[in-house]
């Protein structure tokens, strides 16, 4: 503080007059020389001002508040002022924004009041001319004397009497004014205006490095929220739960909120999905069912038009006034929402959600937190698609694992199939070779004998015709049950076959005392097959049944053979004996080749039985059955195969 | 061709199918065996077994009873006839088990003849080595009992290798009379010298261990 001060006040009116004056009040007795330095000296100390405050700007551009308090400070010392304020104009009012030297009780007044545009105030002439407005006596103007409130505030809390207001301007956009001022009338210099000036434009690069600088912040909290959101969705990708989290913290973060819901559109209603510090009675309200909004509130237009709804206070909507909306009380009343912002989540133009965030205070959301808002909704909607993507992609796989293992299936079966024919009739044909080498051998026999013994000689050689027939019948049999004749199919009627069957083997059951059930179902609908080959099945069921009841020497002895409906498309047919039953170990593998018992009649075993039915698209299982023996059930679709 | 040997020995075959049953009947007939067909294990149960060296001929599968089974159960009842086993599959662990309790053969079907006879031949000539065992074990019984109860217990004493006086002694009579009893059990067992006699002592398994 070098400058030095005037006790003598002298009034002028004129500007330009007053320009001069404190270099014209200086003393006589100074040299050029002494002037020239002291010039140098205010010249350096401006410079190191200025210097300071933009490494201030630079080095701290988020602390607006105290950079311009540093300006100030400058200001104030190389103007000679005593005090200043700078204020920020909004478009529509100025705002003190900075102080400094003056008393709280005028800071608190023009903090709480906001300072109007006036013609005749010394900011109202500022921001109509924008340009420096200098008033030497301020207790004197006319805006003081009609009592224009900041003016006397001014004037009387502040002291003020010689003011300076300089405007601040970004390029040609009016963004504040930089105020300084004296308590004693003394007008300011040209050289202080420049001052004052050049340090209004520095406040002026400061607002505009901080406003860059938050942009930027911003910006860049943004873009880390959207990475750590595509993240969530990139490495949970069977789970929509973290996404709709991560989204609902970051949006509620960003958009300055106190909480937030996701919800899904299932055509009718939405239902809550995810939420972020939502009131738990809110929260619970809206988890207590699906929430259908009507068409006239404010959520059902959301849905209607697809587009971002913004309600700045909740409480004026008439949905609310009138109690018409139960959505919009619960989320009043249970929720304390006032201001809130819904986004619709869209795949293809139509709904699938919405994402809304709330505030339980009146303040709209800005436009960069609708847009915010919106591209969250987009990375959830794309998430929602990913995951039904994901699941679709794993259904299809699953399937067609599930299609593999069922072909692999059927081929292993075949093959066993394949290999249980080939040991049954290679079974069936060594019988009568073996027969044929017997025979053979006796013959030879019987004709070294001497005399050669021809009876016995002939009687061979019959046997090993007759043998030998038998052999090729077993070839015709099996080609009548698997040749060209084999897709021949019929209409067949199961109950028809059983009791056919069943009279066949007659004379059987009577010889070992085995007494037969017949349980059939009428009017049983027709299957559609090869009847040699289920006549086969059946003829192998009960030789087998009735082989196994052989063993047993005391208790009944019955054959039960029985057709029942299986459901709507398929019939059974079941044959139960009352033997000593399957061996536990043996009934997994009983229709596997080699664990066939002893093979009657065609001689296939329960193998060939099996494959038998398969190709009619039906199933052969075995159970156990009560008290004792196995049922075997055959299962045939009506109609059958085509 | 017919060997008096065997000319009593009889071959029971086992088979559910009649026309392999004709066909070894007639095989084993023209080498002059007797032949029994039956078309179960049972059919051979209720049959009244002869008084002669026996074989079966038994397929690995039967009705109701297994021809494994049958082997199991013919052994439980202590009947041993020795088996010769066919079978329509070359099923090897049967083969092993069938071997193991002690069948003749295990004869896949179709068989070569003479491999059937063979083996047929084998069991009988077992089945016949057998029964020998056996009646000469009988006579031996008959034999030792038809002693008196001093005879017997003198025949374990001195098979047993204790000297007449050391047997006298423990008997408490004299030597003379262990002398006349020793030579009534030579004469009655039929023994020819003494090595003998204590062969059949220990066939009886009356020597005491000492």
């Amino acid at each position: 503080m070098k400058a030095r001060r005037r006790k003598a006040v002298r009034k002028r009116r004129a500007v330009a007059k007053t320009a001069r004056a404190p270099l014209a009040s200086e003393p006589r007795a100074e040299t050029e020389v002494g002037r020239l330095a002291r010039q140098l000296t205010e010249l350096a100390e401006q410079q190191q001002a200025t210097t300071d405050v933009l490494r201030l700007i630079s080095g701290s551009p988020g602390e607006l508040e105290q950079i311009f308090s540093n300006i100030l400070a400058s200001a104030i010392r190389l103007c000679g002022a005593h005090n200043g304020v700078i204020n920020r104009w909004d478009g529509h009012a100025l705002q003190l924004v900075a102080a400094l030297n003056m008393p709280p009780a005028f800071v608190e007044l023009r903090k709480q009041s906001r300072y109007n545009r006036r013609q005749h105030s010394a900011s109202g002439r500022m921001l109509a001319t924008r340009k420096p407005v200098h008033i030497a006596d301020l207790a004197g103007d006319r805006a003081y004397l009609e009592g224009n409130p900041p003016t006397v505030a001014a004037v009387e809390l502040g002291g003020v009497r010689t003011m300076l207001a300089v405007p601040m301007l970004k390029e040609d956009e009016l963004i504040g004014s930089f105020s300084i001022g004296r308590t004693q009338m003394r007008p300011f210099s040209d050289k202080q205006i420049e001052i004052a000036q050049n340090f209004a434009a520095q406040a002026v690069v400061a607002v505009e490095n901080a406003r860059l600088f938050h942009e930027l912040r911003e910006t860049l909290q943004q873009q880390t929220a959207t990475s750590e959101v595509l993240q969530v969705i990139a490495s949970s990708p069977g789970d929509l739960k973290p996404v709709f989290e991560t989204v609902l913290a970051k949006a509620s973060q960003l958009c300055d909120a106190e909480f937030g819901n996701i919800y899904r559109w299932d055509g009718e209603a939405l239902h809550l999905v995810a939420w972020h510090n939502t009131p738990s009675a809110f929260a619970e309200f809206r988890k207590s069912g699906p929430f259908h909004p009507s068409a006239t509130s404010l959520i059902g237009r959301m849905v209607k038009t697809k587009t971002v709804t913004h309600v700045v206070d909740a409480k004026d909507n008439r949905d609310y006034v009138e109690r018409r909306d139960p959505s919009l009380v619960a989320a009043i009343e249970l929720g304390g929402v006032r201001t809130y912002l819904a986004v619709p989540m869209l795949k293809e133009g139509s709904l699938i959600g919405a994402i809304t965030v709330f505030r339980q205070e009146v303040r709209p959301f800005n436009d960069k937190q609708i847009a915010l808002l919106t591209s969250f909704a987009h990375q959830v909607s794309i998430a929602i698609e990913n995951m039904r993507l994901l699941t679709e992609l794993r259904q299809q796989t699953d399937a067609l694992g599930r299609s593999v293992g069922e072909l692999q299936r059927e081929r292993a079966n075949k093959l066993m199939n394949l290999e249980a024919m080939t040991a049954s009739i290679s079974h069936e044909v060594r019988q009568p070779l073996a027969s044929i080498a017997s025979n053979g051998g006796a013959a030879l026999r019987f004709l070294a004998h001497t005399p050669p013994d021809l009876d016995e000689v002939r009687a061979a050689l019959n046997r090993i015709v007759s043998d030998s027939h038998r052999a090729g019948g077993i070839f015709d049999n099996i080609r009548a049950l698997f040749g060209k004749t084999d897709w021949d199919r019929a209409p067949i009627d199961l109950n028809e076959l059983v009791r056919a069957v069943l009279t066949d083997l007659q004379g059987d059951f009577d010889d070992r005392r085995i007494a037969t059930a017949i349980e059939l179902l009428p009017d049983l609908p027709l299957v559609n097959g090869h009847r040699g080959q289920l006549q086969e099945v059946l003829f192998n069921l009960a030789r087998n049944a009735l082989e196994a009841m052989e063993a047993v020497e005391n208790g009944s002895r019955t054959l039960k053979v029985s057709t029942v409906r299986h459901d709507a498309k398929r019939i059974v047919l079941a044959v139960e004996d009352s033997g000593p039953g399957i061996d536990v170990k043996q009934a997994a593998n009983i229709f596997d080749p080699f664990v066939t018992t002893k093979p009657q009649g065609m001689g296939l075993g329960l193998a060939l039985c099996r494959m038998i039915v398969e190709r009619h698209a039906g199933q052969l299982s075995t159970a156990p059955a009560q008290p004792r023996g196995s049922i075997f059930r055959v299962v045939l679709p009506v109609g059958g195969v085509t | 061709m017919t060997p008096p040997a065997e000319t009593k020995a009889m071959v029971f075959v086992i088979d559910d199918d009649a026309s392999m049953r004709a066909a070894l009947s007639s095989l084993l007939a023209s080498v002059g065996l007797r032949v029994t067909a039956l078309a179960s294990a049972s059919e051979f149960l209720q049959a009244k077994l002869p008084d002669c060296p026996t074989c079966l001929v038994l397929d690995v599968r039967l009705p109701g009873l297994s021809g494994l089974d049958f082997q199991a159960e013919l052994a439980k009842a202590n009947i041993d006839i020795p088996i010769v086993f066919m079978t329509g599959h070359g099923d090897i662990p049967m083969t092993v088990r069938a071997m193991k309790a002690g069948a003749v053969e295990f004869l896949p079907k179709p068989f070569r003849d003479q491999d059937m006879l063979d083996a047929v031949r084998i069991g009988i000539e077992r089945d016949r080595e057998g029964r020998k065992r056996a009646s000469l074990a009988a006579k031996l019984k008959a034999s030792f009992s038809s002693l008196t109860a001093r005879e017997q217990t003198i025949m374990g004493m001195v098979t047993s290798g204790l000297m007449n006086k050391q047997i006298a002694g423990d008997l408490g009579v004299s030597e003379i009379t262990i002398k006349v009893h020793r030579g009534s059990v030579m004469r009655k067992m039929g023994a020819k010298s003494f090595a003998e006699l204590v062969r059949m002592a220990d066939a009886l398994g009356i020597r005491r261990a000492e």
